[in-house]
Protein backbone atom coordinates (compact mmCIF):
# COMPACT_ATOMS: atom_id res chain seq x y z
CA UNK A 1 0.00 0.00 0.00
CA UNK A 2 2.87 2.23 0.82
CA UNK A 3 5.05 1.30 -2.41
CA UNK A 4 1.90 2.73 -4.25
CA UNK A 5 1.16 5.59 -2.52
CA UNK A 6 4.93 6.55 -3.18
CA UNK A 7 4.70 5.46 -7.30
CA UNK A 8 1.45 7.68 -7.26
CA UNK A 9 2.82 10.13 -5.85
CA UNK A 10 5.70 10.36 -7.64
CA UNK A 11 3.87 10.00 -11.23
CA UNK A 12 2.00 13.13 -9.72
CA UNK A 13 5.04 14.80 -8.84
CA UNK A 14 6.07 14.12 -12.56
CA UNK A 15 3.18 15.44 -14.07
CA UNK A 16 2.66 18.27 -12.60
CA UNK A 17 6.30 19.15 -13.19
CA UNK A 18 5.96 18.34 -17.12
CA UNK A 19 2.25 20.20 -17.51
CA UNK A 20 3.73 23.73 -15.21
CA UNK A 21 6.74 23.27 -17.60
CA UNK A 22 4.56 22.93 -20.79
CA UNK A 23 2.35 25.86 -19.81
CA UNK A 24 5.47 28.01 -18.30
CA UNK A 25 7.06 27.42 -21.70
CA UNK A 26 3.62 28.27 -23.77
CA UNK A 27 3.46 31.30 -22.48
CA UNK A 28 6.72 32.75 -22.04
CA UNK A 29 8.41 31.29 -25.69
CA UNK A 30 7.48 29.61 -28.82
CA UNK A 31 7.00 25.97 -27.56
CA UNK A 32 8.55 22.91 -29.39
CA UNK A 33 6.30 20.40 -28.28
CA UNK A 34 6.21 16.71 -30.16
CA UNK A 35 4.06 13.55 -29.73
CA UNK A 36 6.84 10.76 -30.00
CA UNK A 37 5.87 7.05 -30.87
CA UNK A 38 8.48 4.37 -31.53
CA UNK A 39 9.24 0.58 -31.60
CA UNK A 40 11.51 -0.53 -29.76
CA UNK A 41 14.08 -3.55 -29.11
CA UNK A 42 14.35 -4.32 -25.85
CA UNK A 43 16.43 -7.35 -23.43
CA UNK A 44 17.74 -7.29 -20.19
CA UNK A 45 21.62 -7.70 -19.02
CA UNK A 46 22.35 -10.22 -16.42
CA UNK A 47 25.18 -11.24 -14.23
CA UNK A 48 23.41 -14.75 -13.08
CA UNK A 49 22.89 -16.87 -16.08
CA UNK A 50 19.23 -16.88 -17.52
CA UNK A 51 18.56 -19.36 -19.99
CA UNK A 52 17.62 -18.99 -23.72
CA UNK A 53 17.12 -15.11 -23.34
CA UNK A 54 15.91 -13.23 -26.17
CA UNK A 55 14.91 -9.57 -26.98
CA UNK A 56 11.55 -8.58 -27.40
CA UNK A 57 9.53 -5.45 -29.40
CA UNK A 58 7.56 -3.35 -27.74
CA UNK A 59 6.82 0.39 -27.92
CA UNK A 60 7.13 3.83 -26.75
CA UNK A 61 4.68 6.58 -26.96
CA UNK A 62 4.74 10.00 -25.42
CA UNK A 63 4.93 13.85 -25.53
CA UNK A 64 8.41 15.99 -25.29
CA UNK A 65 9.32 19.13 -24.82
CA UNK A 66 12.73 20.74 -26.25
CA UNK A 67 14.04 24.44 -25.05
CA UNK A 68 17.06 26.12 -25.43
CA UNK A 69 18.21 27.40 -21.85
CA UNK A 70 21.86 28.78 -22.42
CA UNK A 71 21.97 31.66 -25.02
CA UNK A 72 25.71 31.68 -25.62
CA UNK A 73 25.03 28.11 -26.43
CA UNK A 74 22.25 28.03 -29.21
CA UNK A 75 23.06 24.05 -30.14
CA UNK A 76 22.31 23.28 -26.90
CA UNK A 77 19.08 22.26 -25.62
CA UNK A 78 17.07 20.38 -23.16
CA UNK A 79 14.62 17.78 -23.71
CA UNK A 80 11.74 16.66 -20.88
CA UNK A 81 10.20 14.08 -22.10
CA UNK A 82 6.73 11.77 -20.54
CA UNK A 83 6.60 9.03 -22.12
CA UNK A 84 4.69 5.00 -21.96
CA UNK A 85 7.55 2.57 -22.79
CA UNK A 86 6.90 -1.61 -22.93
CA UNK A 87 10.28 -3.21 -22.57
CA UNK A 88 10.89 -6.74 -21.46
CA UNK A 89 12.60 -9.85 -22.69
CA UNK A 90 11.26 -13.56 -23.54
CA UNK A 91 12.80 -16.79 -22.44
CA UNK A 92 12.02 -19.35 -25.02
CA UNK A 93 12.04 -23.38 -23.83
CA UNK A 94 9.42 -25.48 -25.77
CA UNK A 95 7.02 -22.46 -25.33
CA UNK A 96 8.10 -18.67 -25.32
CA UNK A 97 7.40 -17.36 -22.00
CA UNK A 98 7.36 -13.26 -22.56
CA UNK A 99 8.51 -10.60 -19.67
CA UNK A 100 6.61 -7.51 -20.33
CA UNK A 101 7.28 -4.47 -18.55
CA UNK A 102 5.57 -1.35 -18.88
CA UNK A 103 6.59 2.05 -17.71
CA UNK A 104 5.60 5.46 -17.06
CA UNK A 105 8.98 7.03 -18.04
CA UNK A 106 10.26 10.49 -17.46
CA UNK A 107 13.77 10.82 -19.66
CA UNK A 108 15.79 14.61 -18.77
CA UNK A 109 18.33 15.06 -21.72
CA UNK A 110 20.62 16.77 -23.15
CA UNK A 111 20.66 17.69 -27.09
CA UNK A 112 23.98 18.97 -29.11
CA UNK A 113 22.79 19.94 -32.83
CA UNK A 114 25.30 18.88 -34.73
CA UNK A 115 23.93 20.14 -38.05
CA UNK A 116 20.70 22.31 -38.22
CA UNK A 117 19.14 18.73 -39.64
CA UNK A 118 21.41 16.40 -37.25
CA UNK A 119 21.43 16.30 -32.95
CA UNK A 120 22.60 13.80 -30.57
CA UNK A 121 21.46 13.80 -27.45
CA UNK A 122 22.21 11.86 -23.69
CA UNK A 123 20.76 12.09 -20.56
CA UNK A 124 19.02 10.06 -18.09
CA UNK A 125 15.63 8.12 -17.68
CA UNK A 126 13.67 8.06 -14.87
CA UNK A 127 10.92 5.43 -14.97
CA UNK A 128 7.90 3.68 -12.83
CA UNK A 129 6.59 0.23 -13.62
CA UNK A 130 2.72 0.47 -14.03
CA UNK A 131 1.84 -2.77 -14.86
CA UNK A 132 3.54 -6.44 -16.68
CA UNK A 133 1.92 -9.29 -18.03
CA UNK A 134 3.67 -11.52 -15.71
CA UNK A 135 1.26 -12.82 -12.72
CA UNK A 136 2.01 -11.32 -9.83
CA UNK A 137 4.73 -9.33 -11.62
CA UNK A 138 4.12 -6.45 -9.61
CA UNK A 139 5.74 -7.97 -6.47
CA UNK A 140 8.26 -10.02 -7.83
CA UNK A 141 9.78 -6.86 -9.72
CA UNK A 142 11.41 -3.20 -8.95
CA UNK A 143 8.73 -0.40 -9.80
CA UNK A 144 11.53 2.12 -9.60
CA UNK A 145 14.19 2.37 -13.18
CA UNK A 146 16.81 4.60 -13.92
CA UNK A 147 18.64 4.26 -17.02
CA UNK A 148 21.04 6.33 -19.09
CA UNK A 149 20.47 7.32 -22.80
CA UNK A 150 22.47 8.11 -25.94
CA UNK A 151 20.98 9.16 -28.77
CA UNK A 152 20.07 10.65 -32.49
CA UNK A 153 17.61 12.91 -33.83
CA UNK A 154 17.20 13.61 -37.87
CA UNK A 155 14.89 16.10 -38.80
CA UNK A 156 13.00 15.57 -41.65
CA UNK A 157 10.22 17.43 -43.84
CA UNK A 158 8.32 19.48 -42.01
CA UNK A 159 7.05 19.67 -38.69
CA UNK A 160 8.92 15.40 -38.88
CA UNK A 161 11.78 14.19 -37.22
CA UNK A 162 13.44 10.44 -36.65
CA UNK A 163 15.24 9.61 -33.74
CA UNK A 164 17.05 6.52 -32.22
CA UNK A 165 17.96 5.93 -28.89
CA UNK A 166 19.59 3.59 -26.61
CA UNK A 167 18.70 3.19 -23.34
CA UNK A 168 20.96 1.28 -20.58
CA UNK A 169 19.33 0.48 -17.68
CA UNK A 170 21.33 0.82 -14.07
CA UNK A 171 18.68 -0.05 -12.00
CA UNK A 172 18.28 -4.24 -11.18
CA UNK A 173 14.72 -5.28 -11.57
CA UNK A 174 14.94 -8.63 -9.76
CA UNK A 175 14.77 -8.83 -5.99
CA UNK A 176 14.80 -12.55 -5.61
CA UNK A 177 16.34 -15.56 -3.31
CA UNK A 178 19.20 -17.27 -5.27
CA UNK A 179 18.28 -20.87 -4.54
CA UNK A 180 20.99 -23.38 -5.82
CA UNK A 181 19.72 -27.36 -7.60
CA UNK A 182 19.32 -28.75 -3.57
CA UNK A 183 17.19 -26.10 -2.65
CA UNK A 184 19.66 -23.96 -0.65
CA UNK A 185 19.28 -20.13 -0.42
CA UNK A 186 22.05 -18.19 -0.47
CA UNK A 187 22.69 -15.01 -1.17
CA UNK A 188 19.59 -12.40 -2.55
CA UNK A 189 19.68 -11.88 -5.96
CA UNK A 190 20.04 -8.12 -7.43
CA UNK A 191 20.00 -8.48 -11.13
CA UNK A 192 18.36 -7.89 -14.36
CA UNK A 193 18.57 -4.75 -16.17
CA UNK A 194 16.82 -3.16 -19.17
CA UNK A 195 18.63 -2.06 -22.43
CA UNK A 196 16.22 -0.90 -24.73
CA UNK A 197 16.93 0.24 -28.48
CA UNK A 198 14.31 2.34 -29.65
CA UNK A 199 13.56 4.03 -33.19
CA UNK A 200 11.00 6.31 -33.80
CA UNK A 201 9.17 9.70 -35.34
CA UNK A 202 8.46 12.82 -33.85
CA UNK A 203 5.95 15.05 -35.07
CA UNK A 204 6.18 18.57 -33.70
CA UNK A 205 3.01 20.06 -32.32
CA UNK A 206 4.86 23.46 -32.31
CA UNK A 207 7.54 23.75 -34.34
CA UNK A 208 9.25 27.12 -33.22
CA UNK A 209 12.16 27.05 -30.41
CA UNK A 210 11.66 27.73 -27.08
CA UNK A 211 14.36 29.99 -25.95
CA UNK A 212 14.60 31.10 -22.10
CA UNK A 213 16.43 34.02 -22.27
CA UNK A 214 15.18 37.34 -24.04
CA UNK B 1 -40.78 -18.94 -9.19
CA UNK B 2 -38.54 -15.61 -8.17
CA UNK B 3 -37.74 -17.12 -4.77
CA UNK B 4 -36.04 -20.20 -6.99
CA UNK B 5 -34.49 -17.89 -9.51
CA UNK B 6 -32.51 -15.97 -6.44
CA UNK B 7 -31.43 -19.04 -5.20
CA UNK B 8 -29.96 -20.58 -8.40
CA UNK B 9 -28.23 -17.00 -8.48
CA UNK B 10 -26.56 -17.55 -4.86
CA UNK B 11 -25.31 -21.41 -6.27
CA UNK B 12 -23.84 -19.40 -9.30
CA UNK B 13 -22.03 -16.76 -6.93
CA UNK B 14 -20.49 -19.66 -4.42
CA UNK B 15 -19.35 -21.28 -7.20
CA UNK B 16 -17.57 -18.83 -8.56
CA UNK B 17 -16.16 -17.55 -5.67
CA UNK B 18 -15.44 -21.63 -4.78
CA UNK B 19 -13.61 -21.77 -7.87
CA UNK B 20 -11.26 -18.66 -7.34
CA UNK B 21 -10.53 -19.94 -4.23
CA UNK B 22 -9.06 -23.12 -4.90
CA UNK B 23 -7.29 -22.44 -7.86
CA UNK B 24 -3.65 -22.88 -7.39
CA UNK B 25 -1.60 -19.60 -8.15
CA UNK B 26 1.37 -20.54 -10.53
CA UNK B 27 4.00 -17.52 -11.12
CA UNK B 28 6.62 -18.17 -13.06
CA UNK B 29 10.22 -18.29 -11.81
CA UNK B 30 11.89 -14.99 -12.42
CA UNK B 31 14.78 -17.01 -13.48
CA UNK B 32 13.47 -20.13 -14.91
CA UNK B 33 9.92 -19.94 -16.23
CA UNK B 34 9.08 -22.97 -16.39
CA UNK B 35 8.78 -23.75 -12.54
CA UNK B 36 7.04 -21.56 -9.91
CA UNK B 37 8.40 -18.88 -8.48
CA UNK B 38 9.36 -19.79 -5.01
CA UNK B 39 6.50 -17.98 -2.53
CA UNK B 40 5.02 -18.62 1.10
CA UNK B 41 1.87 -17.53 0.53
CA UNK B 42 -0.05 -21.03 0.04
CA UNK B 43 -0.68 -20.75 -4.13
CA UNK B 44 -1.54 -24.66 -4.06
CA UNK B 45 1.68 -24.74 -6.70
CA UNK B 46 4.95 -27.07 -6.42
CA UNK B 47 7.48 -27.54 -9.63
CA UNK B 48 10.85 -29.07 -10.53
CA UNK B 49 12.86 -30.22 -12.97
CA UNK B 50 13.49 -33.77 -13.67
CA UNK B 51 16.15 -34.63 -15.98
CA UNK B 52 14.96 -31.86 -19.08
CA UNK B 53 11.19 -32.47 -18.41
CA UNK B 54 9.55 -30.19 -16.13
CA UNK B 55 7.53 -31.79 -13.09
CA UNK B 56 4.27 -29.11 -11.99
CA UNK B 57 1.55 -29.56 -9.56
CA UNK B 58 -1.27 -26.78 -9.22
CA UNK B 59 -4.58 -27.24 -7.84
CA UNK B 60 -7.53 -27.42 -10.42
CA UNK B 61 -11.09 -27.17 -9.56
CA UNK B 62 -13.83 -28.45 -11.65
CA UNK B 63 -16.89 -28.18 -9.46
CA UNK B 64 -17.98 -30.62 -7.30
CA UNK B 65 -14.31 -31.62 -6.81
CA UNK B 66 -10.68 -30.13 -6.82
CA UNK B 67 -7.45 -31.91 -7.54
CA UNK B 68 -5.55 -33.11 -4.59
CA UNK B 69 -1.91 -32.38 -4.96
CA UNK B 70 -0.56 -33.30 -1.55
CA UNK B 71 -1.29 -35.53 1.11
CA UNK B 72 0.91 -35.78 4.88
CA UNK B 73 0.37 -39.43 6.44
CA UNK B 74 1.72 -39.46 9.87
CA UNK B 75 2.58 -42.31 11.86
CA UNK B 76 3.12 -41.07 15.59
CA UNK B 77 4.05 -44.69 16.42
CA UNK B 78 6.71 -45.19 14.21
CA UNK B 79 7.97 -41.24 14.70
CA UNK B 80 7.71 -41.10 10.68
CA UNK B 81 5.68 -39.72 7.98
CA UNK B 82 5.23 -39.27 4.59
CA UNK B 83 4.89 -36.11 2.53
CA UNK B 84 3.21 -36.19 -1.31
CA UNK B 85 2.71 -33.69 -4.07
CA UNK B 86 0.85 -34.84 -7.14
CA UNK B 87 1.35 -33.37 -10.36
CA UNK B 88 2.60 -33.76 -14.18
CA UNK B 89 5.49 -34.13 -16.04
CA UNK B 90 4.47 -33.59 -19.40
CA UNK B 91 1.05 -34.15 -19.16
CA UNK B 92 2.35 -37.63 -17.52
CA UNK B 93 0.87 -38.06 -13.58
CA UNK B 94 3.47 -37.95 -11.07
CA UNK B 95 4.19 -38.14 -7.82
CA UNK B 96 6.90 -36.21 -5.70
CA UNK B 97 7.09 -37.60 -1.98
CA UNK B 98 9.31 -37.82 1.24
CA UNK B 99 9.79 -40.62 3.48
CA UNK B 100 11.01 -38.90 6.56
CA UNK B 101 11.77 -40.09 9.90
CA UNK B 102 12.53 -39.08 13.60
CA UNK B 103 11.22 -35.49 13.32
CA UNK B 104 9.07 -35.86 16.09
CA UNK B 105 5.75 -35.34 14.46
CA UNK B 106 3.02 -37.26 16.43
CA UNK B 107 -0.30 -34.88 15.26
CA UNK B 108 -1.22 -32.27 12.74
CA UNK B 109 -0.20 -29.52 15.41
CA UNK B 110 3.48 -31.16 15.51
CA UNK B 111 3.79 -30.06 11.51
CA UNK B 112 4.57 -26.73 12.66
CA UNK B 113 7.96 -28.25 13.75
CA UNK B 114 9.07 -29.24 10.27
CA UNK B 115 9.41 -24.79 9.93
CA UNK B 116 13.08 -24.30 9.24
CA UNK B 117 13.92 -27.95 9.28
CA UNK B 118 16.43 -28.49 6.55
CA UNK B 119 16.75 -32.89 5.95
CA UNK B 120 18.98 -34.59 4.68
CA UNK B 121 18.12 -37.94 2.23
CA UNK B 122 19.96 -40.24 3.29
CA UNK B 123 18.21 -42.44 0.99
CA UNK B 124 17.87 -44.97 3.94
CA UNK B 125 16.31 -43.49 7.45
CA UNK B 126 15.11 -40.15 5.12
CA UNK B 127 14.41 -40.42 1.50
CA UNK B 128 12.50 -38.89 -1.81
CA UNK B 129 10.98 -40.73 -4.41
CA UNK B 130 9.13 -39.87 -7.63
CA UNK B 131 6.69 -42.16 -9.26
CA UNK B 132 5.43 -41.83 -12.96
CA UNK B 133 1.85 -43.89 -13.79
CA UNK B 134 2.19 -45.34 -10.85
CA UNK B 135 5.95 -46.70 -11.68
CA UNK B 136 8.53 -46.43 -9.22
CA UNK B 137 8.97 -49.02 -6.91
CA UNK B 138 11.65 -48.65 -3.80
CA UNK B 139 13.46 -46.26 -4.40
CA UNK B 140 16.11 -44.53 -2.10
CA UNK B 141 16.40 -40.61 -3.16
CA UNK B 142 19.42 -39.18 -1.97
CA UNK B 143 19.18 -35.11 -1.46
CA UNK B 144 17.54 -32.68 0.74
CA UNK B 145 13.78 -31.33 1.39
CA UNK B 146 13.92 -27.59 3.45
CA UNK B 147 10.44 -27.11 5.09
CA UNK B 148 10.99 -23.05 4.84
CA UNK B 149 7.90 -21.96 6.18
CA UNK B 150 5.26 -23.83 7.82
CA UNK B 151 2.34 -21.28 8.87
CA UNK B 152 -0.65 -22.26 10.70
CA UNK B 153 -3.70 -20.60 9.57
CA UNK B 154 -6.76 -20.11 11.70
CA UNK B 155 -9.30 -22.10 9.66
CA UNK B 156 -7.67 -25.44 10.20
CA UNK B 157 -4.96 -25.41 7.80
CA UNK B 158 -1.09 -24.65 7.30
CA UNK B 159 0.67 -23.48 4.45
CA UNK B 160 3.82 -25.59 3.73
CA UNK B 161 6.80 -24.05 1.66
CA UNK B 162 10.02 -25.07 0.61
CA UNK B 163 12.22 -26.68 -1.65
CA UNK B 164 13.71 -29.54 -2.79
CA UNK B 165 16.51 -31.63 -4.88
CA UNK B 166 17.61 -35.07 -5.09
CA UNK B 167 18.84 -37.71 -6.82
CA UNK B 168 17.17 -41.38 -7.45
CA UNK B 169 19.81 -44.03 -7.14
CA UNK B 170 17.97 -46.95 -7.71
CA UNK B 171 15.28 -48.72 -9.88
CA UNK B 172 13.11 -47.55 -12.25
CA UNK B 173 14.01 -43.89 -12.11
CA UNK B 174 17.49 -44.86 -11.20
CA UNK B 175 19.86 -41.78 -12.02
CA UNK B 176 17.05 -39.46 -12.23
CA UNK B 177 17.71 -35.83 -10.90
CA UNK B 178 14.82 -33.70 -9.01
CA UNK B 179 16.09 -30.62 -8.99
CA UNK B 180 15.19 -26.75 -8.42
CA UNK B 181 12.18 -28.07 -6.64
CA UNK B 182 10.13 -25.73 -4.91
CA UNK B 183 6.34 -26.15 -3.17
CA UNK B 184 3.88 -24.15 -1.49
CA UNK B 185 0.39 -25.87 -0.40
CA UNK B 186 -2.65 -25.00 1.67
CA UNK B 187 -2.53 -28.50 3.56
CA UNK B 188 -6.07 -28.86 4.85
CA UNK B 189 -6.07 -30.86 8.12
CA UNK B 190 -9.28 -32.67 7.86
CA UNK B 191 -8.90 -33.72 4.03
CA UNK B 192 -5.05 -33.64 3.36
CA UNK B 193 -3.57 -35.20 6.93
CA UNK B 194 -3.75 -38.51 7.59
CA UNK B 195 -2.53 -39.91 10.62
CA UNK B 196 -2.02 -43.30 11.57
CA UNK B 197 -2.96 -46.36 9.36
CA UNK B 198 -6.74 -46.05 9.92
CA UNK B 199 -6.12 -43.29 7.48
Amino acid sequence: MKRSLRIFSCIKFFLFVFTALIMLLYQTGNAQVAVAISGNLSNIRSDIHIENKEPILGYDVGFSVQYYPIKRFERLSLINEINFRQKGYQQSFQKDYDFRFNYLSFPILIDYSLSPKFSVHTGIELAELVKTNVEGGMDTYEHFDVGLMFGANISGKGRLSYYSRLTYGLQPLLDYYGIDERGNFGNMIHDLKNICLSVGIKFNLRHERIQLYR
Amino acid sequence: MKEYSYIVRLILVVSCFALVACEGIFIPDPIDPRIPKYTETGNDVAGALINDEIWESVRSFSFPNYTQVSTIHIWPEKDSLEVCFFGETNSRSACIGFHLTDLGIQSFNDLKKLEGEKVSLDGEENLGYYFEDGVGGNQYGTGQVYFKQVLPKEDSGIILSGTFGFTITNGAHKGMNVLYGRFDYYIDKDTEVIIGDAG
